[in-house]
């Protein structure tokens, strides 16, 4: 990383303007709290700046299953206590009219299947615990 | 007849869109909301707008005895569909005409013909169109669907009949997951078409999708306004759409315009629609005509300088076309990109939030299409379209540049995005050659990947934080206080 000295210009066009004074490049910068991580745009960068895809990546293997999406259940195809390998399809859900498969993210018995058929569910939310 | 107030049967972007014509033509609009929808810009931009109520889109913006009423109620001259929702619904229409509205858009046999998927390629075929290879057959029983299947050959596509907008539409690679694929497209045409008829078509394997903007009048004038490439797609529908289309020789783009013009006369077609052609190996395709206003409108009003809209009005209130078609030049090239609430590291699944910041621009021919603002929730109930940005410049080349530009503009902040992902797409390598296949964004998915983001940038982006709830007033105040204080 080249050295950094930053200092605070002022706003333009609703976003700040941030200058390295050792280089003297300047950035224009858009930023916006979003469920406590900061969403940013920097010149032509676009991120966020706490990911929550690392937490959710890791409970893709380890914890229960989650919605990935909010949506609708629109297909059970386990119930508590079946068996299941990893890649069985556990269930459907639907957003704007698209299907998406949830599928077992490992072998294992079904612990508790968290949701009903027709269900509406929130982004994130625990669908299905596999042991 | 003169249409002087139209009522808009649609939300969003597209009803600002229709709104906009109006005020130019001097005519008064009417728009249509439900309950929840107060804070978006389409129930504000209007002349009048009237509330449908609560509850499922059958209930609001598919209603159509509720829409009908309020025509009337508000003596409305004409209705705008816009696309999507009740655009090809042919009860729509006759419901309209018996109530003495004009619907702006196609007849309602027009509609029909074209809306049935079958029997429109059964129509392209009658006047010499090219078809896809595929079966259109009445019997829907598991048995005949897979046995057609082996006979077209995999890999085979699998579409709702009444479909449209990907939904519906599924591939099977081979016969072991024929009959899975046909399940998942036959309960999402059901639960978006209330159809679950289903129709197969040979899969190509690397084919373009090119179409054609129509538009006809009802003096016998049918035109067409040349082609859009609309390749790039993820889950079958569409994100970037340009005109020209980079591989069309002018003797194939001619050969194609003709073809689309001999279905629009031979069918005496009114109004604007599209022509969809898939093109492989330089044969094309007839895949479908639709018969409305196509989301990628713009890109041919950028290289036409036409406005579609107000053809549409101009013929629906039975003008003459004020032009002919040596009058129509495609001129530079344009390019459409659609900005969608959703996740492209995750399967594209859609995403929800609040926009929080929008962005701007300075930069000239660059056109943002949105029906949000600031402030406004992108929530699950509608699309998860977000905005149309459309660029235009001398070429290909500069368009593309100042599309990465544009984009780097209005980065829609407040959810996760494909903002980013679009400007990669656009400065792929493959995609700057013009080698745009529909197959693109599964071909390059690691290519497309997102990159890692500098320290450097995190830094800047962690002190720019410390000055968030600055606002641009604090400035000068302080300025004011460093003069008053005596510095200068």
């Amino acid at each position: 990383m080249s050295e950094l000295k930053l200092k605070y210009l002022g706003k333009i066009a609703g976003r700040t303007a941030i200058q390295n004074e050792i280089t003297k490049e300047i950035y224009r910068v858009a930023i916006v709290d979003v469920e406590g991580s900061k969403h940013v745009s920097i010149n032509n960068h676009n991120f966020f700046l706490q990911s929550t895809n690392t937490k959710k990546q890791k409970s893709e293997t380890n914890g229960p299953m989650i919605s990935p999406m909010p949506g609708k259940i629109i297909k059970i195809n386990v119930s508590k206590g079946d068996k299941v390998k990893k890649g069985d399809l556990l269930l459907v859900m639907e957003a704007m009219k698209m299907e998406h498969s949830i599928k077992a993210n490992r072998d294992g018995n079904v612990e508790d299947v968290a949701v009903k058929l027709g269900q509406q569910v929130n982004a994130n939310a625990e669908l299905i615990k596999i042991n | 007849v003169v249409i002087k107030k139209i009522l808009i049967a649609n939300r969003g972007e597209i009803a600002i869109r229709v709104i906009n014509t109006c005020r130019l033509m001097g005519i008064k609009t009417v728009t249509i909301y439900s309950e929840g929808e107060e804070d978006l810009p389409h129930t504000k931009l209007s002349d009048f707008a009237v509330c449908l109520g609560t509850g499922a889109l059958r209930e609001t913006y598919l209603n159509i005895s509720k829409i009908v009423k309020i025509c009337l109620d508000q003596k409305v001259d004409a209705v705008h569909p816009g696309y999507g929702f009740l655009s090809e619904n042919a009860e729509f229409s006759s419901s309209l005409k018996a109530a003495g509205v004009i619907f702006i858009g196609p007849t309602a046999d027009n509609i029909k013909l074209m809306g049935d998927k079958i029997g429109s390629k059964k129509f392209a075929a009658s006047v010499g169109v090219p078809c896809i290879p595929g079966y259109h057959g009445e019997d829907q029983s598991l048995e005949k669907l897979r046995s057609e299947a082996k006979k077209i050959g995999y890999p085979v596509l699998i579409k709702a009949s009444a479909g449209g907008g990907g939904k519906g539409m599924k591939v099977a690679l081979n016969d072991a997951e024929f009959s899975g694929q046909l399940d998942s497209a036959k309960r999402e045409a059901k639960n978006s078409f209330g159809d679950d008829a289903i129709l197969l078509e040979k899969y190509l394997t690397g084919p373009r999708h090119i179409e054609i903007q129509m538009m006809s009048d009802s003096h016998g004038n049918h035109l067409h306004f040349f082609e859009r490439e609309c390749s790039i797609q993820r889950r079958h529908q569409k994100i970037i759409e340009e005109s020209p289309s980079p591989i069309l020789t002018p003797a194939m783009r001619e050969k194609m315009a003709n073809c689309a013009v001999k279905i629009t006369s031979q069918m005496n077609y009114l109004g604007a629609g599209t022509m969809e052609f898939i093109f492989q190996d330089n044969e094309f395709y007839f895949l479908e005509m639709n018969t409305r206003l196509q989301v990628e409108h713009p890109v041919t009003e950028m290289v036409t300088g036409v406005d579609l809209v107000r053809l549409q009005i101009l013929v629906a209130q039975k003008d003459k076309i004020p032009f002919t078609q040596k009058d129509i030049k495609q001129i530079g090239h344009a390019i459409e990109v659609r900005i969608y609430a959703e996740n492209p590291d995750a399967d594209f699944l859609p995403t929800t939030g609040t926009i929080k910041y929008l962005g701007e621009t300075k930069l000239s021919n660059v056109r943002l299409d949105t029906g949000y603002s600031e402030g406004n929730a992108i929530s699950i109930q509608f699309d998860p379209m977000i905005a149309k940005l459309i660029v235009w410049d001398e070429d290909r080349t500069r368009a593309i540049a100042k599309m990465q530009m544009a984009l780097n503009d209005y980065p829609f902040l407040g959810m996760i995005n494909n903002v980013d992902y679009l400007k990669r797409v656009l400065g792929h390598k493959s995609f700057i050659s013009g080698d745009t296949l529909t197959s693109f964004v599964v071909t390059h998915e690691k290519d497309l990947a997102p990159p890692i983001i500098p320290d450097e940038i995190k830094k800047v982006a962690e002190f720019a934080a410390k000055f968030m709830g600055q606002s641009n007033n604090k400035t000068s105040t302080s300025l004011w206080q460093e003069l008053g204080s005596g510095k200068l």
